[in-house]
């Protein structure tokens, strides 16, 4: 049982009323961290990708931007995006050497070369070794990341909500607001 | 529906982001410029307010503070307010080029109060930029002309050299006459004094045996000289004494003659081989302008060569502490510089060794990566302290040549009385007059071709020293009329060669003016050059040797004077003798 599947306050009856009760439903869902556990491992996944970008990146807003506007879990995001952002320095070292490798590939120069003529690209800061090996690290994790998210996910979810139904002030939110 | 109902509060989140980002654009703009700066140059900006105005692309910022961690002891520039246009288009390429920049109120290399924030001084090593004035080694120009000239204050300084060996040599002769003499001369009055003693000891038994207290000391005995013997014995020892003392007379003679004899001799060699001691203009001008114009040159090739030192060193600075990873550049890519600035004014000022400066100016095409300039840095200064300075200086570092320009233009200032040539030969002074400066430096490299203009107005010059082999106080006061009416001296110098070895060659009009009075008082006044230093040093030989005559010859005089007296003896001796003989006293 999820917290959307619980009844609602009582329907309001005028349409600005519906549509402010789909607002505050819609946030609550979006942070409260009661998605399916596609949307929650979605969020973990972008944000561990939005994390793992030196901040000097254009990169990485691009990364939160579809964090907030996909469906993804936000909550997730956020917890795994500032998770990452510390994990992210610790793979300089090997972040340097694969992006190296990558951005001196002779049969790369002139694709990147292009790209970096291209407007806002070059905000992306492909031509730094860390930039592209720590994005190349992530896109690499993205589907072992997805894998164990979503299995542990799966296995906690009922004990999550059980702690969330049991706990006073989240019943309170879910009454007042969602 | 559903979809929607989901994605619109995420769209609203999204929006309230942009919002976000919108409000503090100023603070975020601000703070991207100071990150990009860093990352690119290495220095910090720090920046108390920004405000933007109706335009993205046009900034005010206050209170602007911009250090350098690896000069810890001063900040490179503060300004109370900056203007600043950005390149949107290059901002989209994420460059930040900023078109124009105007810095109000500015202080450049003020001494830093404030500690760098966020351990910014930590991992830099720092560079020292001695900004306190003190002395830059000076450069030690060569030329032709240079040593041409020190060649002629030598040979003037030693105008004995070419008989100094045969002086010294007299010298020595006579010395050593003196000391043999002196010897001999004690002998002889030693000698001479026991003869007239002798005789007199003879008198004076002579006279007691006439009274009949004693025997006759001539009374010939078996065991003592017949009289006439000892007489004989006495006379030739008087004789030797006189004959011993006689060659001095002759040696001081012959002495005499050999001085006249290299008197003549070392007045004919003058005459012959002496070459009147004229000025050429080049010589002229190297002599009296050289060491200023040397000065000057080294004092601007030192502080160009220093500051290209330092900015050499920023260049090889590696930043790599300030950002993480490398930025690769890709083959074939033109990568302009990151951070450039197109043109920047500034009004402002700033303190050299104590001396406060005021700048205005502008800098066109300053960079964090000269060697990927498309254009070199211009950079015009109006620099106003206690003289007027307009510099403008072209640095082209494109594909990593090392390729500089300087011109500097000091309009008339004052300038204080000085020294000029060489004061144990030719040293001139001046009073206050006006100094006006041109020059043009260019360095590829390490090579230097460098020209400077000196113009110096109501400049009068006074001789204060003339060597005696130029002709003395009497040349000197001659040429001191005709010198009182230059006013007006232009000097250019030209510097070519490495910066191990620069030429510096001089050039100026005053230089003939100054050799042709002096070579036309000289010719008036020829005859008292070498023959007046030769004829000096001969005198003081003469009086060398007159002097040992007197001292000398004093004592020999003495010892003959005691001859004479023992020759008073001796007469009168014999007639005694005579007188007793006829008397049948004696046999």
């Amino acid at each position: 049982m999820s917290i959307s599947t619980m009844p609602a306050a009582e329907p309001s009856i005028s349409g600005l009323s519906r549509f402010r009760d789909s607002l505050t439903r819609g946030f609550t869902h979006s942070v409260s961290g009661f998605d399916s556990e596609h949307r929650v491992t979605m969020g973990i996944v972008l944000g561990m990708l939005a994390g793992l970008m030196p901040k000097d990146s254009l990169l990485a807003y691009v990364f939160i931007g579809l964090l907030v506007l996909s469906l993804a879990n936000m909550l997730a995001g956020v917890v795994s995006l500032i998770v990452f952002s510390y994990v992210g320095p610790l793979l300089d070292q090997w972040s340097d050497s694969l992006g190296y490798s990558v951005l001196t590939q002779p049969a790369l120069q002139n694709v990147l070369a292009g790209m970096m003529q291209m407007p806002l690209l070059p905000w992306m800061r492909l031509d730094n070794t860390v930039v592209m090996g720590n994005f190349l690290i992530g896109l690499a994790l993205v589907y072992p990341m997805y894998w164990i998210g979503f299995r542990c996910y799966s296995r906690i979810k009922p004990n999550l909500i059980r702690w969330f139904a049991a706990n006073r002030s989240t019943r309170w939110l879910v009454r007042n607001i969602g | 529906m559903k979809l929607l109902s989901a994605l619109l509060p995420r769209v609203i989140i999204f929006a309230l982001l942009l919002l976000l980002v919108w409000l503090n654009l100023p603070q975020l703009a601000a703070r991207y410029m100071a990150d990009e700066i860093r990352r690119e140059t290495g220095t910090v900006l720090n920046v108390a307010e920004t405000t933007r105005t109706n335009q993205l692309d046009r900034w005010y910022l206050k209170s602007i503070d911009w250090v350098d961690p690896r000069l810890p002891s001063f900040n490179l520039v503060q300004a109370e307010e900056a203007f600043l246009k950005i390149s949107a288009d290059a901002l989209w390429r994420r460059q930040l080029i900023i078109e124009q920049l105007q810095l109000t109120q500015s202080r450049l290399a003020t001494p830093r109060t404030i500690p760098l924030d966020e351990g910014a001084a930590d991992e830099v090593s720092t560079i020292n930029v001695d900004l306190t004035g003190s002395p830059l080694p000076r450069i030690q120009f060569a030329s032709p002309a240079k040593a041409a000239a020190q060649a002629w204050i030598d040979r003037i300084g030693q105008p004995s050299s070419t008989y100094q060996r045969e002086v010294a040599a007299l010298q020595k002769k006579l010395v050593e006459f003196e000391k043999q003499w002196s010897t001999r001369a004690t002998e002889a009055a030693h000698r001479a004094l026991t003869v007239k003693q002798e005789l007199e000891n003879i008198e004076r038994a002579n006279s007691e045996q006439a009274l009949g207290n004693v025997p006759n000391p001539l009374r010939n005995s078996s065991n003592e000289p017949s009289p006439a013997a000892r007489f004989a014995s006495l006379r030739n020892e008087k004789r030797t004494i006189e004959n011993s003392l006689k060659p001095f007379q002759q040696e001081v003679a012959i002495l005499q003659v050999e001085l006249e004899r290299f008197r003549g001799e070392v007045l004919r060699s003058i005459e012959k081989t002496q070459v009147p001691e004229t000025l050429d203009p080049d010589l002229a001008n190297q002599l009296i302008l050289g060491p200023a114009m040397s000065e000057l040159a080294s004092q601007w090739i030192n502080w160009i060569e220093h500051f290209r030192e330092v900015a050499g060193k920023f260049e090889r600075v590696d930043l790599a502490p300030f950002t993480r990873g490398r930025n690769v550049v890709f083959r074939g890519m033109v990568q302009p510089p990151a951070f450039h600035i197109e043109s920047m004014e500034l009004s402002g000022a700033t303190v050299v060794a104590g001396q406060r400066i005021g700048l205005a100016g502008s800098v066109q095409n300053l960079s964090s990566d000269p060697r990927r300039q498309t254009e070199p840095t211009l950079i015009k200064l109006r620099a106003q302290a206690k003289e007027h300075l307009l510099i403008e200086a072209s640095i082209d570092r494109r594909q990593g040549q090392m390729h500089d320009t300087l011109t500097v233009n000091c309009p008339a200032s004052p300038l204080d009385g000085l020294q000029w040539g060489s004061p144990q030969v030719l040293g001139l002074e001046s009073g206050p007059a006006t100094m006006q400066t041109d020059a043009t430096f260019t360095f590829h490299g390490d090579e230097i071709d460098g020209q400077i203009t000196v113009t110096y107005g109501d400049l009068v010059f006074l001789v204060n020293q003339l060597h005696e082999m130029l002709g003395g106080q009497n040349v000197q006061l001659l040429l001191n009329h005709e010198l009182a009416s230059q006013n007006q001296v232009v000097a250019r110098a030209t510097v070519r060669g490495t910066r191990q070895q620069p030429q510096l060659t001089l050039q100026s009009e005053w230089g003939s003016r100054f050799a042709s009075h002096y070579n036309r008082i000289q010719s008036a006044a020829s005859g008292m050059l070498g023959r007046q230093q030769a004829e000096k040093i001969l005198n003081e030989l003469e009086r060398e040797l007159d002097r040992i005559r007197m001292s000398t010859g004093g004592k020999v005089e003495q010892v003959t004077q005691q001859l004479n007296e023992g020759s008073q003896v001796f007469a009168r001796l014999e007639a005694w003798e005579q007188e007793q003989v006829k008397a049948g006293r004696l046999r």
